[in-house]
């Protein structure tokens, strides 16, 4: 038996210990010929990696952007993560399955992580800063923990237009002012006359058979999309807000009800998830000659037709029932939307004031800060009487959104688990705008 | 163990006492390394381990200069991990200064070994760290890469790795979109 053999079998044996997977490619060794040129093959290959780092073998690639990912994993380095992701479809795929979502990371890598529920385990930090002239508000990721230090990184800009009979807060993935048609839209929100009652609407429908996705898979493809190109882009209501005066009326502070439609009420129990979450931030740009769209599921569509015009006052008094259509034939999704009410401050005598206690995060008093905790009583989707609520079990004293005044026109917004960076926003940017006059 | 002087092709040589293994390069080239640094690959380990390595052992997916350089990184660190076996005030616990002085050389001399390298040159090394199940070598390696990558855009990215741009037109779109963001201060 020759010597060789043995080390091959040894080798062989052994192969569980060595991480390699591949056999020498030919591209490997051609050095002289690989660097920089791209191999033309005459048969029909559709695509063709051009160099031995393009096969590098997949638990080596894995290991080096693990290592990136973990080195950065701040901003504004964690730009690297995207970069990364963006160069071609095998790094995209390792970068995804690699970075975990915020929910269990607490991290914001990807646009998408702003449509993705915060964190389980603490918050998220973030900052609002309004420009008045402009009337345009910025979000911004805390980079540091000094709640004045206007160092952030930027997540998403809002726009006020006021209109005849609302006002509307467009919310976009960038920074410039831009208009509704584009490519960085997101999704919105739109208040009643009087301020008391808000929709959000979101870019991408908030449930589809087709985006229950494996972890990995890139099913966003099979977004259905409204086909219309006259109208801008459909949009999808994924929440209601309501304010309406306390017992004390102007004397007290108001109280805020939010209906989250795309979140089941389940989501808040143990084991529970939020559902159907996007793979991608943006619907599919708008392209007049986009002709042939690749439906896969055709009642969403539908449902996306019927709801794209849908009125406030339509939408109040069968708000439950819209939660259950939109959220398809999912058993698991015919259940009852959370439902988050804002914590009740307590009068602190001595003060004379309304007092809440946010952790140091909000220090400047304004009828605007809140807290938003789950309800526990069962949602009727329509706003509360004025009874006193009976006491929460423990687990839903956890404050699951805090805004608040710290200066002139700056404000903070901690969010975590089950809402999105997206929905808080959406639902801060409410509290400006809500005009039920307090003293 | 008997030194086996003199045999020609005798893998299992004593060299100023220390133990040698005979390697033998895809292109044919012989390398003699101490025994101590081919215990830092988990493959040679087990392979020396399992015996009968008298006439050498092949490696037709390691490349000469490629082994070179692995020989120079497992030497460094095996002397390194004698040495700081073998000083007395290390065992005594007393000395964490010069341990951890030690240690950050080692670091500096490995980055040095990587930063010294061509692409393809690190590329064959990543390689042949991860074929060998040289854990060290694959963590100094890898983590150049990583460095490499950090502040580049993609198409920067993909200039220096040579990769190609796979992505639909739609991705395309979805990808700057992304990034735009991402850079968005």
């Amino acid at each position: 038996m020759s010597f060789r053999s043995i080390v091959r079998d040894v080798r062989d044996g052994f192969g569980s210990l060595s991480r390699r997977g591949f056999e020498v490619k030919l591209l490997g060794h051609r050095r002289g010929k690989s660097h920089g040129a791209v191999h033309e093959l005459h048969d029909p290959a559709p695509v063709i990696q051009s160099s031995c780092w393009a096969n590098l073998p997949p638990e080596l690639l894995r290991d080096v952007i693990e290592r990136l990912e973990a080195s950065e994993a701040t901003w504004p380095s964690r730009k690297n993560v995207v970069s990364c992701a963006a160069v071609c479809r095998t790094w995209r795929e390792m970068c995804k399955e690699i970075v975990k979502n915020p929910e269990f990371c607490g991290k914001i890598t990807f646009p998408v992580s702003l449509k993705q529920p915060g964190p389980r385990d603490g918050t998220i930090q973030c900052f609002i800063k309004r420009d008045k002239s402009t009337q345009t508000y910025y979000l911004y990721l805390c980079l540091s923990s000094a709640v004045l230090v206007e160092n952030g990184k930027f997540l998403l800009s809002a726009k006020r237009t006021s209109r005849p009979t609302c006002t509307e807060y467009t919310i976009y993935m960038n920074s410039d002012n831009v208009s509704r048609s584009s490519k960085m839209y997101i999704g919105k929100l739109r208040s009643n006359l009087l301020g008391t009652k808000f929709a959000v609407y979101d870019t991408q429908p908030p449930c589809s058979a087709a985006n229950v996705s494996q972890p990995g898979k890139t099913s966003r493809r099979f977004y259905s999309r409204k086909v219309s190109p006259k109208v801008p882009s459909s949009t999808y209501s994924i929440a209601q807000v309501s304010y309406e005066l306390n017992v004390l009326g102007t004397r007290g502070p108001r109280r805020m009800n939010c209906v989250m439609h795309s979140i089941p009420a389940s989501s808040l129990e143990v084991g529970g998830t939020v559902p159907c979450q996007p793979e991608s931030v943006l619907a599919r740009s708008i392209d007049e000659s986009f002709g042939s769209i690749s439906f896969s599921k055709s009642s969403v569509v539908d449902h996306s037709m019927r709801f794209s015009s849908t009125r406030l006052s339509d939408i109040s008094t069968s708000s439950h029932r819209i939660g259950n259509m939109l959220l398809g034939d999912n058993d698991e999704c015919k259940e009852r939307p959370l439902v988050l009410r804002n914590k009740a401050p307590r009068w602190h005598e001595q003060l004379q004031c309304w007092c809440l206690n946010f952790m140091g995060r909000v220090t400047v008093a304004s009828v605007k800060n809140f807290q938003l905790v789950a309800a526990t009583q069962p949602a009727a989707g329509a706003p509360t009487s004025s009874q006193a609520a009976p006491a929460p079990p423990p687990e839903h004293e956890k404050v699951i959104l805090q805004f608040g005044k710290v200066a002139k026109d700056m404000f903070t917004m901690d969010y975590r688990y089950p809402l999105s960076g997206f929905q808080a926003f959406a639902i801060c940017l409410s509290s400006f705008d809500t005009k039920l006059a307090c003293e | 163990m008997a030194a086996e002087k003199g045999e020609k092709g005798a893998a299992a040589k004593e060299v100023a006492g220390e133990r040698m293994v005979t390697l033998e390069s895809s292109d044919g080239e012989e390398f003699h390394m101490s025994e101590a640094a081919a215990q830092l690959s988990t493959l040679l380990r087990h392979v020396i381990e399992g015996g009968g390595i008298d006439n050498g052992i092949p490696l037709p997916k390691v490349a000469a200069r490629t082994l070179e350089k692995v020989i120079m990184y497992c030497e460094k660190h095996a002397k390194a991990a004698a040495k700081s076996d073998s000083d007395p005030s290390a065992a005594a616990g007393s000395s964490s200064d010069n341990t951890a002085a030690a240690s950050e050389d080692l670091e500096k001399w490995d980055r040095k070994l990587v930063n010294g390298l061509s692409q393809d040159a690190l590329f064959d090394l990543i390689v042949a760290a991860d074929y060998l199940v040289i854990d060290g070598l694959l963590d100094a390696t890898c983590r150049k890469v990583a460095d490499m990558m950090k502040g580049k855009t993609p198409d920067e990215i993909r200039k220096i790795f040579n990769i190609l741009n796979d992505f639909t037109k739609e991705e395309e779109e979805e990808m700057r979109r992304e990034y735009a963001w991402a850079f968005d201060d």
